[in-house]
């Protein structure tokens, strides 16, 4: 199947929101996603872009049943390791079920799976990658809602 | 003179026994003015401020001290010059704050920068803006005096300004103390209650891996 993977414009985000949501729903978490088509255009496609989005695209020959042609994303962003430096962060990653079984000098990528997809983890095994988790004991802290208003309101005012 | 006395007061809570003490403000007792030192120790000045080109030295100095705490001294790739590099340019990989104490107050090899915290912008599919908190750290003589506590503060101060609704970050399952503390400011566990692992590519499996790329 001819395929090509190409850099994000505005129009998809119709197309990248709608693939959030299907992600979202095989991560059985649909009613976290907060965002709309419209943040994503405000977010990846200004200035200073919050993040940068690959697509992957086939030919109107392959077209879905729903009649979709942008089968596939990647949501990324760089960061900094202040062990290794440069790094990219890989945010979201997914190809629509029917169409799987198919760098700025960073010096690492980065990304995070459930523990109990399975599948995806022995794939990201096969590619290279280490469990940073189960390996080093890395655990992810999250500030947000109201603990994050309170924290910010304890700031220095300088 | 009155300043610190107003400060005095407020500071050990005195200001509300001063009518019935009948004392004008300017005259308390000694054991007032011991309280006070005290408690100026503990609560000790220091100010949090943007980092600058300049402070690459000292936050260089204070991420290999992180790192050796953090047992993984030999793994510290990144140098003075490299922040000072992605840091510092048009589109920084990174951003960072210091916490820095006035002369009299500087360490005993003569470090007035004490503490550090580096971070950047990142985005959640499903939530949007967010920011990541890379490093945060405090010399051990300067712990237990809320510049920590501070430091974190600034940053989820900065973030919810440039619109990010989550700070995140990541501490190591033995780093108890560390642990606790952050817990007990209200933030989640995100590897223990959802199950997320963090996974990483580097070096020649990262080469391998763009290799394979169309």
């Amino acid at each position: 199947m001819n395929f090509k993977i190409r850099a994000a414009r505005k129009e998809d985000c119709k197309d990248i929101s709608r693939m959030i949501m299907e992600l979202a729903v095989y991560e059985k978490m649909p009613e976290q996603v907060k965002i709309s088509n419209e943040d994503l255009e405000r977010d990846g496609f200004s200035p200073n872009p919050f993040f940068e989005c690959l697509i992957a695209e086939v030919s109107d020959e392959y077209m879905n049943k729903d009649g979709y042609t942008i089968v596939g994303y990647t949501v990324y962003f760089y960061t900094y390791s202040t062990w290794k430096g440069r790094s990219v962060y890989m945010e979201d990653l997914y190809v629509m079920p029917e169409f799987r079984a198919v760098a700025k000098r960073c010096v690492r990528l980065q990304f995070s799976v459930l523990e109990w997809n399975k599948p995806s983890l022995d794939f990201y095994f096969t590619k290279g990658a280490e469990d940073l988790t189960a390996k080093e004991g890395w655990h992810f802290l999250r500030f947000h809602g109201q603990a994050l208003d309170q924290l910010a309101r304890e700031a220095p005012n300088n | 003179m009155f300043n610190r006395w107003e400060d005095l007061c407020n500071v050990i809570s005195l200001r509300p026994l001063l009518p019935a003490v009948g004392l004008p403000t300017p005259v308390l007792p000694t054991w007032c003015l011991i309280l006070y030192f005290l408690d100026i120790f503990h609560n000790m000045d220091f100010s949090i401020r943007p980092a600058t080109l300049e402070d690459c030295k000292d936050i260089a100095r204070m991420l290999l001290e992180l790192a050796e705490y953090e047992k993984v001294l030999d793994q510290i790739k990144v140098t003075q010059k490299d922040l000072e590099q992605d840091g510092f340019i048009k589109n920084p990989f990174f951003h960072g704050i210091v916490a820095e104490v006035p002369e009299e107050h500087r360490s005993k090899e003569g470090h007035t920068k004490v503490g550090y915290a580096l971070y950047f912008y990142s985005y959640s599919s499903w939530k949007g803006r967010a920011v990541y908190m890379e490093d945060l750290y405090v010399m051990p003589e300067f712990r237990g005096k809320g510049i920590g506590k501070a430091l974190m503060s600034k940053v989820a101060q900065l973030g919810l300004a440039a619109g990010c609704s989550l700070l995140n970050f990541s501490v190591l399952d033995w780093n108890k103390p560390s642990l606790d503390f952050y817990l007990s400011q209200g933030c989640s566990d995100i590897t223990a209650d959802m199950g997320y692992h963090c996974m990483r590519c580097e070096g020649d499996e990262l080469e391998k891996l763009a290799q394979g790329g169309t």
